[in-house]
Parts: structure tokens; C-alpha cells; sequence
């Protein structure tokens, strides 16, 4: 299966990112899907390159976490802040299953050919779980964004005004 | 030229689909962590907006508005409709032809129609319709009209907290229509019904109190800035001398109270101090007018004219001729557009000259007061300044245009001329996002509260998107701007999206740069950390 065409990993690619864009509301999907400006449609744009990215990457039979990471990060990093649930935002990563199934019909039908299905199916999950953490990492940036600006509200002026005295940096002398 | 896109793509990027709903049928998204928190009872009684309703949550069914609601909403309507004929106008000439509609952050980062600000103000506009129009009222929902109702009121709420008010879409529309105008409008509305969010008006209410919005009463304005003193003195070896409600000074400064009492902001505020002592520039800061931020443009006029007024009257009764500001955003947008027609003309204040320079603010005729950004421009042009931008090396620096000075004053060549004779090392994101047509932090207005921390980085998206461009081209490190939103809002943007990028106002960079005469020599910057990254790495 080393011999996918270019032609055809750009089909796989663009319906990967048909059926991630097709989560958005019917007004925003074209803005979202066609618009090529990277600085007017950032969500459109990264995802788009980052979707081409992974697509080659799941061929690979053996999967390369790094390169993985790299590709996912940038689109879980837009969906965790987006008004999705979870599940909603991550499963477009199934919809490569029957995407690829769709795009090669006649691979289920020999016996090389359903082994290399059943290992594009094993990276997919396995990238399902890499999202899953990922997604997971946003969320706790933000909470940790919000715990930190709740925080800060308070914590400076309490040192500044004296009413708070922290133990100091370490080597400074301390008198007992 | 434009790259205009060709006939086919066109076409192609029509999309014949009809909705799945109409928009008037999908609800507001009013779970936990989608609405800004409201407003405590005790700040609407405070400052005398009608208090009606009791603790109550966005996420309650009922929202227990006063009987008489829709009296009161078509009453307020009608006042506004009479008072502003610009409203009138707004309402009545949109073509829908969407030139407003992709530029919106909130909609570029979310894809919700309701975010497409020509759909966030048809909220408003189908009542008007409805309400006030003979089409309307003959030809009903054909005719674009929808009736008052309660969830529509709760859609006001949802979307009308979900602008930041920048007026980026204002820009593109070829009616000059301002959306912004048409935000603030629904809000005044909401607050009739004592619908408004504790973020806006407890610093509001704070503002009439103590004279800022954090509460910070007199006493404690005066020492924590001769606390920046002690540190500018600790740094330079020079002591610097603010005075405080001092009559008979020449100018009155002032400035938002985010850069007295919030990091970064305190570093600008060490950047002013500094540049004053070393100009010997005749000078007091106010306690009573201790913040130039006015949270009154998210309220209502009446409440904008209130808060504007406190700079004026202090400059009065303290007999100073005209009065310098630092870096704010909404105070500059309320000066520039609305201080005119509304508290001025300032009459009894001077136009201001530089009296370093001698160089007459003549755009300032009228409300007489002054950018630091041009004050310091202006000083640099005439070789008034000794500066070692070698002292902001470590510093890879590119400009966010705060919305409010960008586009509501025209203030894009004096921060980015100043910056160039500070630092080494300024590169420009790209054109499309900066100066007219920058993209707002996406927690302007009053949304820059962390209930909504979700919403805050979808928003600022576009703009994080920027910086990531420049960081990756140029190794762009940090992000000035000259707002104190931006300021508390950028820190996080920054962390969420393009770990590594600082921000920093200008006149921290400035101070930074800024030989002082008798200074010793620096070995820190003005956050005490060493001023070349070797010697940071040295010290780990």
C-alpha cells in the first residue's frame, strides 16, 4: 500500500476536512472551507494544513507520534476552546475510517489489503487517544489561565502593600 | 493590487444550503462558562440604574424581569431612536450586502452567525422593524420583523456580551454603519431592565467610590506609585519625584489604574515616571482622577459623560492647562469621539503645547488632552530623549494596534516611530491585521473576565494567529501595545496560543531605553530581570 497517489491522499485529505468543517453551522462552513487568506480565516487555514499533514502521516503504517503531535496539536488547540463537547470535537478523527473504505472499495477484498485496514484503523484509534490528551492539556491551560487571573488580581497588591510576605529567593540571608 | 478572486472561485464559493434552522430559531448557548457573570444587585443601586432584579444567573430559565419589560424596552428604544438620529440610520440602511460579516474575531474564531456582526445587530433591527416601521408592521417576519420576546432579550445578553465593540467590521461596511454603536445600544437597553455584567459595572461602581475601578482607595494610589519610586531608584540609582493633587501644576496625567496596580502595566508606569523626572516636566497625578479607563462606554452615555467628566472637573479645580494620557484604550476611543458633544468643549483648559518642544497639539484643540504616544513622539523628533535601544536587545518586539486608539483616534505612526528609536528589533505582523483593520484582543468591552476564558481565546484567535506568524518568521519574542485591557488580556492570549511572546506597553520599553542623567549604570531592566539573555542564563 506504499503506492496511494498523490491525487488521492488530496481526496482523502479534502473530505477529512469537508466532514470537520461540515460540524460548523451551515452559514460559516464556506467562509470556514474556502476562504484561502491565512490571516482572515485562521481556523479554516490550520486546519486545512494541519489535516494535510496528518493524512499523509496515518498512511504510514508505522505511525511516527512526533510527526502525529505536531499535525493534531495545532487543530485540538482551536476545537478545545470552540462551544463543542469533547466528543464533538474529536470525532472527526473516526470519520478517516469510512472515508478511506469509501476511496478504496476493493481493499477489504484480499488478504494484504485487510491487514493494511486493520492497521489504519489501529493508528487511528491510537491518534483518538493522542487527541484525547491533547484536548485535555488545552482545557487545563485554560482552567489554569483562569486560576492564575483569578490570582493575580489580588496577590501582587498584597505583596506590594506588605500585608503578604513570601519566603525569599533562595541564598538571601536570612535572619533568625 | 488586491488579489481579487476569479469569477469560478466565486461561484464556487457560493453555498446554495439552506439552514437547517433560521437563526431566529436557534437559542443562545446560556450553559456555565458561555456568559460573563451578571451584575450584583449593589452596583446598579450605586450608580442609580434600575435595579429590578435580585441575585440571578444567565442559566436560570426564568429571569424574572420586571411586568412591564417590554414597556420598558420599547419606551428605551424609542428615547434612543429620538436622541441619536445615527441609530436611526444604522437601523434602517443595511443592505446586507456581508462585507461586515467574516470580519468579525468573534466570528472568524467561533463560525456562530450570530458573531457575523450584520447578524448580531439584525437582533436589534427586527425589533426596530417590527416596533417602530410601517413595513414591519404590515409584513411581519416577511418583512424581517420579529416580535419582543423573552428569549429574545436573552439573545441580546448572549450576543451583545459577545462584542467586543472594536468596530473592525465598522470598517469594512460601505455605509459606514457602526456596529459597535449598535452593541452598546442593545447593552444601555439591557441595562434598563438592571441586565448588565458584573465586570463592567462593579469597576464602574468602584470608579465612582474611590475614583478607579479596582476599589484602590487614595492613600494606598500614593504609595504603591512611590512604591514604583523605590524600584525605579533601586534600577537607576535616580530618585524620581511625582507629585499628587498639587494645584497650580501645568499638566494633569493621567492614566488607567490597570498600570498602577496590575503587572505589566506597573513597568509602563515606571516607563512615564521616569520620562517626566528626566524632562523636568511640570506635572501631578490625581488621586481622585485616578483612572483614565471608562467603563461607562460599555453602560450607557449618560454613564460615559459621568466618568469622563471626573478628569475635567480635576483638572479645574487643580487649575492645570491641559492634560496628558497614558495608555488606555476606551478612554481614548470616549475623548476622541464622544468627549466633544458630550462633556465638552473644555474651554477652560488650554491647547496644548509641549513644553519641552514647544510643539502645539493643535488635533487636541478641543478636548485638550494628549497621547503619551504623540507627547513622546514628539520629544524623540526634536532630540529631547538620550536613548540606548541597545538596552531592549533581548527584545524581538512587534506592535498590537489596540482597537480603541487605532480606530478610534487614528493613532498608528507615533507608537510604532517611538518603538523604532527604542528597540532594535520591530517587525510588523502582517498588513491585513494591524493598524485600521487590527484584530482586537477578543476581551475588550468588559468580556475580559475569566468566567469566559473559552470565548476570550476564540476571540483573540486572529489576533494570536498574527503574532505566531511574525514569531516563527522573525523570532518576534514581544507584543506591545498601548491599552491596559491588552495589557491583562494579551498575557493569557499569549500563554494559550503562542507560548514565549511577553507583552509590554510602550513606555516600559521606553523607560528601559530611556539614559537619565546621573543614572548608574543598568544592569536590569525595569522588571529587575538582567538585561541581556546571557545574563539570565548565567544565572540559572
Amino acid at each position: 500500500m506504499d503506492t496511494i497517489s498523490t491525487e488521492k491522499k488530496q481526496r482523502l485529505s479534502q473530505n477529512w476536512f469537508s466532514v470537520i468543517i461540515n460540524t460548523y453551522p451551515t452559514e460559516s462552513k464556506a467562509f470556514f472551507g474556502k476562504n484561502k487568506d491565512l490571516f482572515a480565516n485562521p481556523v479554516g487555514n490550520t486546519i486545512k494544513r494541519n489535516i494535510e499533514r496528518l493524512t499523509h502521516e496515518v498512511l504510514l503504517l508505522d505511525l511516527n507520534r512526533d510527526h502525529v503531535k505536531e499535525a493534531l496539536e495545532p487543530i485540538i488547540r482551536i476545537r478545545a476552546v470552540q462551544e463543542f463537547s469533547i466528543s464533538d470535537a474529536l470525532a472527526f478523527i473516526f470519520a478517516f475510517k469510512t472515508i478511506f473504505r469509501k476511496e478504496n472499495p476493493s481493499l477489504s477484498q484480499t488478504e494484504e489489503g485487510r491487514l493494511y485496514l486493520e492497521a489504519l484503523d489501529a493508528n487511528i484509534d491510537e491518534i483518538v487517544l493522542m487527541a484525547l490528551d491533547i484536548y485535555m492539556s488545552c482545557k487545563h491551560k485554560i482552567y489554569t489561565l483562569r486560576i492564575n487571573e483569578a490570582k493575580k488580581h489580588v496577590r501582587q497588591l498584597l505583596i506590594k502593600k506588605n500585608l503578604m510576605c513570601e519566603v525569599p529567593e533562595t541564598g538571601v540571608e536570612i535572619i533568625r | 493590487m488586491a488579489d481579487f478572486p476569479k469569477p469560478k472561485e466565486m461561484f464556487d464559493s457560493i453555498d446554495y444550503a439552506l439552514p437547517e434552522k433560521q437563526w431566529e430559531d436557534v437559542p443562545p448557548d446560556l450553559s456555565p462558562g458561555n456568559f460573563c457573570y451578571p451584575t450584583k444587585r449593589k452596583n446598579l443601586e450605586y450608580l442609580g440604574l434600575p435595579a429590578n432584579k435580585d441575585e440571578w444567573s444567565p442559566s436560570d430559565e426564568d429571569w424574572n424581569l420586571p411586568d412591564n419589560w417590554q414597556t420598558i424596552i420599547h419606551e428605551g428604544f424609542k428615547d434612543l431612536l429620538g436622541k441619536y438620529r445615527s441609530l436611526k440610520i444604522f437601523m434602517d440602511t443595511c443592505v446586507r450586502c456581508g462585507a461586515c460579516a467574516d470580519k468579525c474575531h468573534f466570528f472568524i474564531g467561533t463560525g456562530d452567525p450570530k458573531n457575523m456582526p450584520v447578524l448580531r445587530a439584525e437582533l436589534l433591527r427586527s425589533v426596530y422593524r417590527n416596533d417602530f416601521t410601517m413595513a414591519g408592521k404590515i409584513l411581519g417576519s416577511i418583512g424581517g420583523a420579529r416580535k419582543l420576546t423573552k428569549d429574545v432579550i436573552k439573545e441580546w445578553f448572549s450576543y451583545f456580551y459577545q462584542c467586543s465593540e472594536c468596530r473592525r467590521c465598522s470598517v469594512y461596511c460601505p455605509y459606514g454603519i457602526d456596529t459597535a454603536e449598535i452593541t452598546m445600544m442593545g447593552r444601555e437597553l439591557l441595562t434598563l431592565l438592571g441586565l448588565n455584567i458584573n465586570w463592567i459595572l462593579e469597576p464602574a461602581a468602584n470608579c465612582f467610590r474611590t475614583g478607579n475601578h479596582l476599589g484602590i482607595q487614595p492613600h494606598a494610589f500614593k504609595e504603591m506609585v512611590e512604591f514604583f519610586c523605590d524600584d525605579i531608584e533601586d534600577i537607576t540609582g535616580v530618585r524620581v519625584n511625582p507629585t499628587f493633587n498639587r494645584k497650580g501644576a501645568e499638566i494633569l496625567f493621567v492614566t488607567p489604574s490597570g498600570d498602577v496596580f496590575a503587572d505589566p502595566g506597573t513597568y509602563t508606569m515606571m516607563g512615564y515616571l521616569m520620562l517626566f523626572e528626566h524632562i523636568g516636566l511640570d506635572y501631578t497625578l490625581s488621586t481622585y482622577a485616578s483612572e483614565g479607563g471608562n467603563f461607562g462606554l460599555f453602560t450607557s452615555a449618560d454613564m460615559m459623560k459621568r466618568l469622563n467628566a471626573k478628569m475635567y472637573a480635576e483638572s479645574k479645580r487643580l487649575g492645570v492647562k491641559w492634560i496628558l494620557g497614558g495608555e488606555c484604550g476606551h478612554m481614548w476611543r470616549v475623548i476622541n469621539q464622544y468627549m466633544e458633544t458630550m462633556n465638552g468643549p473644555a474651554d477652560f483648559l488650554e491647547v496644548p503645547v509641549s513644553p519641552i518642544t514647544g510643539t502645539r497639539f493643535a488635533n487636541a484643540a478641543s478636548t485638550k488632552m494628549v497621547h503619551i504616544a504623540e507627547f513622546t513622539a514628539d520629544l524623540i523628533r526634536n532630540n529631547k530623549l538620550k536613548l540606548d535601544p541597545s538596552r531592549n536587545d533581548k527584545n524581538i518586539v512587534t506592535f498590537h494596534d489596540s482597537c480603541n486608539p487605532a480606530r478610534g483616534m487614528g493613532l498608528f505612526d507615533e507608537p510604532r516611530y517611538v518603538l523604532k528609536n527604542v528597540c532594535n528589533n520591530f517587525y510588523d505582523m502582517p498588513e491585513s491585521t494591524i493598524r485600521e483593520q487590527t484584530f482586537c484582543c477578543g476581551s475588550g468591552s468588559g468580556l475580559n473576565t475569566e468566567e469566559i476564558m473559552d470565548l476570550r481565546m476564540r476571540g483573540g484567535l486572529p489576533r494570536a494567529n498574527a503574532v505566531q506568524y511574525v514569531h516563527d518568521k522573525y523570532g518576534v519574542n514581544m507584543l506591545a501595545c498601548v491599552c491596559a485591557i491588552d495589557r491583562a488580556a494579551l498575557p493569557p492570549l499569549m500563554d494559550y496560543w503562542v507560548p514565549g511572546v511577553g507583552v509590554t506597553g510602550l513606555h516600559e520599553l521606553v523607560g528601559n531605553a530611556l539614559v537619565m542623567e546621573g543614572e548608574t549604570e543598568r544592569t536590569v531592566d525595569l522588571r529587575q530581570e538582567p538585561l541581556k539573555e546571557e545574563e539570565e542564563d548565567a544565572d540559572e
